[in-house]
């Protein structure tokens, strides 16, 4: 086991270098000068140098991008942003991190909670109306663009409760309760195609399990049928949906940034979208690193989950 | 009635000439099959037909203000599907949106997967360094999310139709070169394969003549559903207001406005969005279906 994850470590590594050279990239084609834009057409010259070198766009590409990666690993101050004069990156990212945070961990949560039961009880009540009725409901899920949710759970709430997006963020260690009221929708908005995903996994691994000779087993030794399919059906069923159901939350990240626009949540979702307006590179190149990053470190833990619970993996 | 049922008996043997017949009777096959995925065939057809003929019969110019009052509410005055905020009509909008949304979708996630294809299968034939060398590619697109990966581009490039096309593309590049790979590792080891070696055909024969043709069956099962992921891209992209500049219509960049007028004219935020989860759906219907219906070990598991 420490051998694999020893492996799985090292390879992780290049794949992060990767994303930060294509990323680099990516934002060295990107036109306009910044100085230009911070200065206004009527600069002069010796100002606009000026400014270039201070911000280090003078010094040879090498150079610029050492300095960014140095600065992620030892969690520098990452810049100035461009758009906002005077403050750092690093602020901005950790300012906002923890309303994303907070989204994340609840639509989870909603994911799991609602995902796994709807799932099995779908395979359990295989081929009756609430099979169909669930499976529909599963499909709509898949389809339904998060955004479009959003705005439709919003005109619901508009029209017959009277209630709108709250303008500010609570923590949930401020108010607990505010918190949720504000938190609520957001999550089950972008937990919906969480929640459709898992249950379509739950059900389709369960069924192929409902059959196997161990669960007519303990059927036959006399066990009620809903600890045959908890104890034993649902444990082993839940393996395979707990590898790709991480992937899948992992696929999530792109539908935070839309949740938070629609429901002006001051995320990094919302960070990323002002950042990419106005074309503030150093905001940009750092936040979608993150994101890339999560992405990869979360695959590595679901890979080690996985190898912990099936022994086989580890030998491949 | 007598001489309807006779014609179509007549007509049957004569299909088999043509040919068109062994695809039509495996569309009809897929049909009995999978009505799921034929549904789902059916509204692409009908959305595919809107996005040619919208304009052409879309009442008003999606782009001119003031046609209607301003939040004309939907079937009350000349506007079927009312206005929105500069007075534009919304049918008009849907429908000359609807051609933006569906091709985006369309030729992005294809010419993004061709291109993963390509090198799925030059890293399965090739194997060693270049397969080396292309996973570490592959491993790296994969770790940005769709969405976010075509933000990133779209900071760096100017808006535009292509632009956009190119952002929504790149993103799907890992998703084709991962099936195609996998597939080109199995066929590669066939006997046909080294039958065409032995004769001497060249590596890039061999390829595109043997092993291509083989990969089209799970290439294509994962392009179907690949189409209704770009689309919610484009119209995310749309909605974020990173999309194709206004005032060109799109379905995302209708919605974009909509959470502001939600009071005013709710029709705007909720007829684009009906058309995309349609779309959507159809789409991935279609993609699980094929999958069902051409891999006999997946049946039933969706």
């Amino acid at each position: 086991m420490k051998q694999y994850i020893a492996r799985r470590l090292l390879m992780a590594v290049p794949t992060l270098i990767g994303v930060s050279l294509i990323i680099f990239v990516i934002m060295a084609i990107m036109p306009g000068d910044v100085a230009l834009a911070r200065l206004g057409e009527a600069a002069n010259p010796e100002t606009l140098q000026m400014v270039r070198d201070q911000l280090g766009l003078n010094d040879p590409w090498y150079q610029r991008y050492g300095r960014w990666v140095k600065d992620m690993i030892t969690l520098g101050d990452l810049g100035e942003s461009v758009f906002r004069q005077g403050v750092s990156v690093a602020s901005l990212i950790e300012e906002h991190f923890p309303v994303t945070l907070n989204l994340a961990v609840y639509t989870m949560i909603v994911a799991i909670l609602l995902g796994v039961p709807l799932g099995t009880l779908s395979a359990v009540r295989h081929n009756s109306w609430i099979d169909y009725f669930l499976r529909v409901f599963s499909i709509v899920g898949l389809s339904v663009p998060v955004f479009w949710l959003g705005i439709m759970i919003i005109l619901a709430q508009v029209t017959w409760f009277g209630w709108a997006p709250a303008v500010q963020w609570v923590s949930p260690f401020d108010d607990f309760w505010d918190n949720m009221k504000r938190m609520f929708w957001p999550a089950i908005t972008l937990g919906y195609f969480q929640v459709a995903f898992i249950a379509r996994m739950t059900r389709s691994s369960l069924l192929d399990i409902l059959y196997e000779d161990y669960m007519r087993t303990a059927r036959a030794k006399g066990l009620r049928e809903r600890t045959v399919t908890i104890r034993h059906g649902l444990r082993n069923a839940v393996i395979p949906v707990i590898t790709v159901g991480a992937l899948q939350l992992i696929a999530l990240l792109g539908g935070v940034v839309v949740t938070e626009r629609v429901f002006n949540l001051p995320g990094w979702g919302t960070l990323l979208v002002s950042g990419v307006f106005n074309r503030d590179y150093a905001l940009v190149q750092t936040l979608v690193f993150i994101f890339a990053a999560v992405v990869v470190v979360g695959n590595l833990i679901t890979d080690m989950f996985y190898a912990w619970l099936d022994p086989r993996i580890r030998y491949q | 009635m007598a001489t309807q049922t006779g014609s179509s008996g007549v007509l049957a043997p004569q299909l088999q000439d043509t040919r068109w017949a062994r695809p039509w009777r495996a569309f009809r096959r897929f049909c009995r099959q999978s009505p799921l995925g034929a549904a789902g065939v059916g509204i692409i057809l009908v959305l595919a037909i809107m996005a040619v003929a919208g304009p052409y019969v879309a009442p008003y110019d999606p782009e001119e203000i003031g046609v209607g009052p301003k939040y004309q509410a939907p079937f009350a005055g000349e506007n079927l599907l009312g206005t929105d905020r500069l007075g534009r009509d919304v049918l008009s909008r849907v429908l000359h949106g609807a051609w933006i949304s569906l091709m985006v979708g369309v030729v992005a996630s294809t010419s993004g997967t061709l291109v993963g294809a390509l090198m799925g299968l030059a890293s399965g034939y090739w194997g060693g360094k270049t397969d080396a060398i292309i996973q570490r590619i592959v491993d790296v697109l994969m770790a940005f999310p769709v969405l976010i990966l075509a933000m990133a581009l779209l900071a760096a490039l100017d808006r535009s139709l292509n632009t956009l096309l190119i952002a929504v593309a790149v993103p799907f590049i890992p998703y084709g070169a991962r099936v195609v790979r996998a597939t080109t590792l199995v066929i590669k080891e066939s006997q046909y394969v080294e039958a065409a070696r032995a004769i001497g055909a060249s590596d890039w024969r061999v390829i595109l003549r043997h092993i291509a043709p083989g990969c089209l069956a799970p290439y294509m099962v994962v392009l179907t559903g690949l189409v209704g992921v770009a689309i919610i891209t484009e119209s995310a992209l749309g909605f974020l207001g990173l999309g194709i500049p206004p005032p060109t219509p799109t379905w995302g960049e209708m919605l974009s406005k909509a959470v502001e007028d939600l009071f005013f004219a709710p029709v705007v935020a909720i007829v684009p969005g009906l058309f995309i989860t349609l779309a959507v759906f159809s789409f991935s219907v279609l993609g699980d279906s094929l999958r069902d219906v051409l891999d006999p070990r997946l049946r039933g598991r969706t």
